[in-house]
């Protein structure tokens, strides 16, 4: 028979081992592939290098800050960050990632050869600087000789993956070296689950980055050959984009970007998106004539001088603080406008960085350059903050009113959202203490009914056996009060469980984030800055 | 016996006392906070130049969490209440050094679509006299203190460009740290322009800035 169990308990004991959490892998799937014409091109992609520091490599975990001897016992407390290791990824993880980033190179439509090894006209290096999840972690216990007391904190786990991207030609020269850096949030699951799926989605985020990077070279790359007069030509026909342009605006955290689509010459907004993977380029709420596509491919330079050039024709644009992106402010007054006679003589003697004139004559009629706008607009004032550089240009031409059914914020936006972290506020606090007493009362409510119960219960089983049915009847008339008593207060302790930990003090509370976090209790960055928290308390 | 644990026991409360200086979660600078100085605007002016300074691409090195909420007076077991991150820091880094260099005299672009091209500005798309910063934030701490002030801790690589030959003028190591009253006022702007007073104040810096690629 002990045999027997024996044997039933090994297989049950093999299958709790077993149960961890499986490691992670690195096959990432680049997406939808671009729509890009092929460049002809042959890439060769050489397996990524590991320059990760050593505790991201081995794993780290949390230190022993005390242990104390006092009196018949022990206290011990530990605290530090617990970061993923080897261990945490399946074995050929590192082969998977060479082959993520082949894929990548592949999804971009622009090669007509992907190789592992060998001569191309490309070589594309990558180097990874972090790939980790860490969580950080707080234990007190102390240990008496009979019994234990302990308490833990735990934080949230986040990840990070920094990968630098090297694209060099076929004579080695460098085309573009840049890094990419994609982080990522846990959940409050995840604290106890484990955090080894972590590092894979940051990895994602920053993969998909890069293959926009890598797209952005090839193109800037195969672009500065081509005579500059014919790019917006070449670039559209090769697009399919039609007589359109992309604007974009940073949200007020700069977590993300809306997109519009503007047919041109018509101003009509054609299509509203919304993208976390684009590039960051501007201060929150302004909006600028974007230079990259949907796909986050920047577009060459030259190309886009020559989109802007059409587009002053129509539309009024500024380069107020970015060098390679003008700022959108919507539709010229009765257009067609002829030229202005002469755009504004930059100051002297900062060099003005107003685009040059292409060496070809452009093809289509002359354009109207950019106009640039020496003032003072870049230049806050003393002792300002950022938000009076929302501002539009002193005189900015009238535009029309937005077609019907456009979305009214393609226009100069307003002032940018408040940028200053919300500073620490844990009058929650109270709350979180209030739902603690209330879970404990009613607990203890709910505790003393059921006990009275059952008490009851077996007193009315011995009334029964000695046939007092008068104490019988009255015990069994308060079993039905006991029951819903007993009932009602375990509904209230749970609720009020539930409340203490959806509530938790160390649960940030400040601004418009507070109505996304309580439900799920993750980072949900609000406007008043990108400032997220991570706790959670058992 | 009595008198041995006694003894083990002063040695833990000693260690207890020993050990205060916090443990920051992975990534974050170690800082001590006696030694961080308040932040001082300091009045640095920029030398005159026919240059343009273009704010490049800064690479983000760091690793999440780059933040933190400490109590470093009453706690339980550990300092740390709360973790802090920051999507895109980098961009936001900029934004304030931007500022910071246009109020101090400096006619200051940004291109933080830099694609880390060898020669980021060619002719004739744009026009000579572009001298771009790159680099990288190599770590970043923002530690704010319930005792209502804030820590700002960044080690930033960068180098000058030339934008038409690609050549380096100037290439350095800041360190940025201060502490500041926890105010309404984004320490982030603090930050921006302690970066450029420190840029300003490096002589080879300056000498690079105003003499360009002559």
């Amino acid at each position: 028979m002990r045999l027997r169990a024996a044997a039933l308990l090994l297989p049950v004991l093999a299958l709790v081992a077993a149960c961890g959490p499986p490691p992670s892998n690195l096959r990432i799937i680049p997406g939808e592939p671009f729509n890009y014409r092929p460049t002809g091109k042959t890439i060769v992609v050489a397996p990524p290098v590991d320059l990760r520091p050593k505790p991201e490599i081995e794993g780290a975990s949390t230190e022993i800050k005390h242990i104390i001897f006092v009196g018949l016992g022990i206290t011990v407390v530990t605290r530090g960050s617990e970061v993923t290791s080897r261990s945490d990824f399946v074995p050929n993880a590192w082969q998977e990632l060479h082959q993520s980033v082949i894929d990548l190179a592949h999804s971009t439509r622009l090669f007509s050869e992907v190789k592992v090894q060998g001569t191309g006209d490309y070589v594309l290096e990558t180097e990874v600087l972090h790939l980790l999840a860490s969580k950080y972690r707080m234990f007190m216990g102390l240990f008496l000789y009979g019994g234990a007391v302990a308490d833990a904190k735990h934080f949230i786990p986040q990840a990070t993956a920094t990968v630098r991207f090297r694209l060099k030609d076929s004579r080695g020269r460098i085309v573009g070296e840049k890094v990419v850096n994609g982080t990522q949030n846990g959940e409050v699951g995840e604290i106890m689950v484990g955090m080894h799926l972590l590092p894979r989605r940051a990895l994602e985020k920053a993969l998909r980055t890069g293959r926009s990077l890598v797209a952005s070279w090839i193109a800037e790359d195969v672009y500065a050959a081509v005579p500059a007069a014919t790019h917006y030509d070449e670039f559209e026909r090769a697009h399919a984009q039609g007589h359109s342009f992309l604007v974009h605006a940073v949200n007020g955290d700069r977590s993300g970007t809306q997109l519009a689509r503007i047919e041109c010459p018509s101003g009509k907004i054609l299509k509203t998106t919304e993208s976390v993977t684009l590039p960051i380029v501007g201060r929150p709420g302004h909006w600028i004539v974007s230079p990259f596509d949907e796909n986050g491919m920047r577009l060459p330079s030259s190309v886009y001088d020559a989109l802007t050039r059409h587009l002053a024709q129509h539309f009024v644009i500024h380069r107020i603080d970015q060098i390679a992106a003008y700022h959108y402010f919507g539709e010229r007054a009765g257009q067609p406008v002829p030229p202005p006679a002469a755009p504004p003589t930059p100051p002297t003697p900062p060099a003005p960085p107003v685009a040059a004139a292409p060496p070809t004559p452009p093809a289509p009629p002359p354009a109207t350059p950019p106009v640039y706008d020496p003032g003072p607009t870049d230049q806050l004032p003393s002792g300002g903050t950022e938000q009076p550089t929302a501002t539009p240009p002193a005189t900015p031409p009238p535009a029309r009113p937005p077609a019907a059914g456009t979305p009214a914020t393609v226009a100069p936006a307003g002032p940018p959202a408040q940028l200053t972290p919300p500073g620490p506020r844990l009058t929650r606090k109270k709350r979180h203490v209030a739902w603690l007493v209330t879970t404990i009362v009613a607990g203890a409510g709910a505790i003393a009914t059921g006990a009275w119960g059952l008490a009851d219960g077996s007193l009315a089983t011995t009334a029964a056996k000695n046939h007092d049915w008068n104490q019988f009847d009255s015990l069994k008339r308060q079993q039905p009060i006991l029951f819903y008593t007993c009932a009602g207060l375990g509904a209230v302790t749970v609720v009020s469980l539930i409340l203490y930990l959806a509530t938790g003090s160390e649960v940030p509370v400040e601004g418009p984030a507070r109505a996304s976090l309580a439900p799920r209790l993750t980072i949900a960055p609000g406007p008043g800055g990108a400032w997220g928290t991570a706790t959670w308390r058992f | 016996m009595t008198r041995l644990r006694i003894a083990i026991g002063a040695v833990g409360l000693a260690l207890l006392f020993a050990c205060t200086t916090p443990a920051r979660p992975y990534g974050q600078p170690e800082y001590d906070l006696q030694k961080i100085a308040e932040y001082r605007n300091a009045p640095t002016r920029a030398p005159q130049t026919p240059n343009v300074l273009v704010l490049g691409a800064l690479d983000d090195l760091t690793v999440s969490p780059v933040g933190g909420l400490y109590n470093e007076e009453s706690f339980e077991y550990g300092p740390l209440l709360r973790t802090y991150w920051y999507p895109n820091l980098a961009p936001k880094v900029l934004d304030c050094v931007h500022t910071a260099f246009n109020r101090r005299g400096v006619r200051t672009f940004k291109d933080y679509l830099d694609l880390g091209g060898p020669v980021p500005f060619p002719q004739p798309t744009y026009p000579p006299g572009l001298l771009l910063l790159r680099g990288s934030i190599d770590t970043f701490g923002f530690s704010r203190h319930v005792q209502e002030f804030d820590v700002l801790i960044g080690r930033l690589t960068l180098r000058l460009v030339d934008g038409s030959s690609g050549r380096v003028l100037w290439q350095g190591q800041k360190e940025i740290a201060f502490r500041a009253p926890m105010s309404s006022y984004d320490p982030f702007v603090m930050f921006g322009d302690a970066l450029a007073a420190a840029l300003l104040d490096d002589a080879a810096f300056a000498a690079a800035l105003a003499g360009g690629a002559r």
